[in-house]
């Protein structure tokens, strides 16, 4: 067997005081944060590439966040090396970061966030199987057949073009997220794909209301829960297994903001964002906003279809033990997603000129159903705060976008973290908690490393 | 302060290769994203409790048993899992032998996946358990916890 590589990372995450030593001759006090008697801070400084002004605040163990995440502008990998995500490389999209070529799956670098809408080349990819055959589907798109089935007096099946037709449109602009984003945070690694902040996007959708729609197929008084299906193909390729089938409780399917939505910033929905048709649940884990929709199954009872169960989507009940296990009895379907910030200019790796004396930054902030009250931003390692100036959202469930303006006491080697607090007081933790064993609701503060030149 | 510069130089040297290294592992050169045309699906091989020798005509991924590290298992592991998915999935986690192996069931129960005789499954869990082993463990310990 050919000896494993131990890369810096994987220093710090085997024992990132060790690692500190190892690799900077850092050494901390009992205070576990500084250097102590400034040891190592030189070698790390100069591993960054600079001084770092705040060093006496800097956590120990904590990975200095030019390392800890990719830039846009990697590094060539050594030849022949596979490791790691890919850049993805399609028509139509930006060069995001590829977390898997199957099923595909791709997120947006926080700087390509940069945007109040998400443009459609910027927006994150997350598929659970094989996209639809394109050949197999209808030519004329208004002929996509949606049905409406289950607790509902009159099931219907309904072509796209009739739903345009008899249904009110409207055009929001609505998040959308990957119910596992911020995956990667959790320690030790939860299961799934290693999101950082990007498996989030914010578009202009247009759609018609669900809720007019199953309205109008009269919901019975049993009608509690929704289960969605789509068109894609499980990845082993059998036409027997349903890829994915999440629903909601019906008060979520009623909201307005709820849609089928047919066109994505003012276009048809391309086919890898589930084009022609899909539908977009503002606010809840990304995988109820089925893509290429064909059913919503209106039950009696919660929904149990593919991703429904186990630790799918759920979060615990009881505060578990980081790494273990888990009991499927303990979990609780996640629904809102928690609150997020990230900083989206200047980008992770982005070097300042000499002479900088303020950092005049902005980035995007969100919370599942709430709005965000206040966003916080530390150039110090959370000594001291200084609050941004945060927009209203352009509707219920949009990005809110907001500024800061921080003064820089000297050049050298910033972190700037960013933290936002929700309507309902809850605020991004400084670690990713509640651990669960598929990771969901990981939102630490966010974390992104500048350079001012000496 | 020169003195400092010469020393720091040196281990600066070297944290920047290892930095190059890792950084390079999270991005590679971009490849091109390469369909293969689809070919009709796999008839339901799926409850058959035989391992996979070769991966289904219309894969759509370009892994190869080469995308996973060398190791007992290594050829079983590769086509079993990747027969679904890429291998950058396997690659990206690190857990416990116990929660690999309730991965291993969890692909059963909600994929449908083959459920291969006893040794078979501990070859596989074997293997993922000693190549892809937790790696992040926080604060510099371990969680006295946990009993694994």
């Amino acid at each position: 067997m050919a000896k494993r590589e131990r890369g810096m990372h994987e220093l710090y995450a085997d024992d990132p005081e060790r690692a500190d030593a190892l690799v900077f001759g850092r050494r901390t006090g009992r205070s576990r944060r500084g250097f102590l008697k400034g040891a190592g801070l030189a070698s790390m400084g100069a591993a960054i590439g600079a001084a770092i002004p705040f060093s006496e605040n800097m956590p120990a163990g904590l990975v200095p966040a030019a390392l800890a995440q990719a830039t846009t502008a990697p590094p060539a990998a050594p030849a022949g090396g596979d490791k790691g995500p890919k850049l993805l490389k399609m028509d139509g999209k930006a060069d995001l970061v590829l977390l898997g070529d199957k099923p595909l799956v791709a997120e947006t670098p926080a700087e390509m966030m940069d945007d109040e809408v998400t443009p459609t080349e910027k927006f994150f990819i997350r598929n659970n199987g094989l996209l639809p055959d394109a050949s197999k589907m209808p030519s004329d798109p208004r002929m996509w057949k949606i049905k409406i089935d289950g607790e509902v007096d009159k099931p219907m099946e309904i072509s796209l073009g009739d739903l345009m037709a008899r249904y009110e449109a409207s055009s929001l602009k609505l998040q959308l997220e990957c119910g596992g984003n911020g995956r990667s945070f959790f320690t030790p690694e939860a299961r799934g794909n290693q999101w950082t902040n990007g498996g989030a996007g914010c578009a202009e959708w247009t759609g018609v209301r669900l809720g007019d729609v199953l309205k109008a197929a009269g919901l019975k008084s049993t009608a509690v829960y929704t289960g969605h299906f789509g068109a894609d193909v499980h990845l082993s390729g059998d036409a027997s297994k349903v890829t994915i089938s999440r629903g909601m409780r019906m008060a979520k399917a009623m909201d307005p903001h709820t849609l089928i939505a047919f066109r994505m910033n003012g276009k048809e929905i391309p086919l890898v964002h589930g084009g022609p048709v899909r539908l977009i649940v503002p606010g809840w884990a990304g995988s109820l906003s089925a893509k290429w929709l064909t059913r919503v199954w209106v039950r009696d009872k919660e929904h149990d279809g593919q991703g429904m169960g186990g630790f799918s989507y759920r979060t615990p009940k009881m505060p578990m033990i980081p790494g273990d296990k888990g009991d499927e009895k303990n979990m609780a379907i996640l629904e809102s997603m928690p609150v997020r910030s990230i900083v989206t200019f200047p980008a992770h790796g982005a070097k300042l000129p000499k002479g900088t004396t303020k950092i005049d930054l902005r980035g995007s902030a969100w919370a599942g159903d709430n709005t965000i009250q206040s966003v916080d931003i530390s150039i110090d390692y959370g000594v001291t705060w200084t609050k941004a100036e945060v927009k209203a959202p352009a509707n219920k469930f949009a990005f809110q976008r907001y500024t800061a303006s921080v003064p820089v006491p000297s050049a050298g080697y910033y972190e700037i973290w960013s933290k936002a607090t929700d309507s309902s007081g809850k605020t991004q933790p400084f670690q990713a908690g509640n651990w669960n064993p598929q990771g969901y609701g990981g939102n630490p503060i966010s974390r992104v490393a500048v350079l001012i030149e000496a | 302060m020169k003195l400092t510069q010469v020393i720091t130089a040196g281990i600066a040297a070297l944290a920047a290769i290892m930095l190059l290294d890792r950084a390079g592992s999270f991005r590679p050169p971009a490849e091109k994203l390469v369909t293969t045309k689809p070919a009709p699906a796999p008839t339901a091989a799926a409850r058959n409790k035989a391992l996979p020798k070769a991966l289904p005509a219309d894969v759509k991924h370009q892994d190869t048993v080469e995308s996973m590290p060398q190791g007992k298992g290594q050829e079983e592991t590769f086509y079993l899992c990747a027969a679904c998915h890429g291998t950058a999935l396997i690659k990206a986690q690190g857990m416990t032998r116990e929660r690999w192996d309730s991965t291993f069931q969890y692909m059963i129960d909600r994929h449908g996946m083959a459920d291969p005789d006893k040794a078979d499954r501990d070859l596989i869990v074997d293997y993922l358990a000693e190549h892809f082993p937790p790696r992040r463990r926080g604060r510099g310990q371990d969680n006295p916890f946990l009993k694994n």
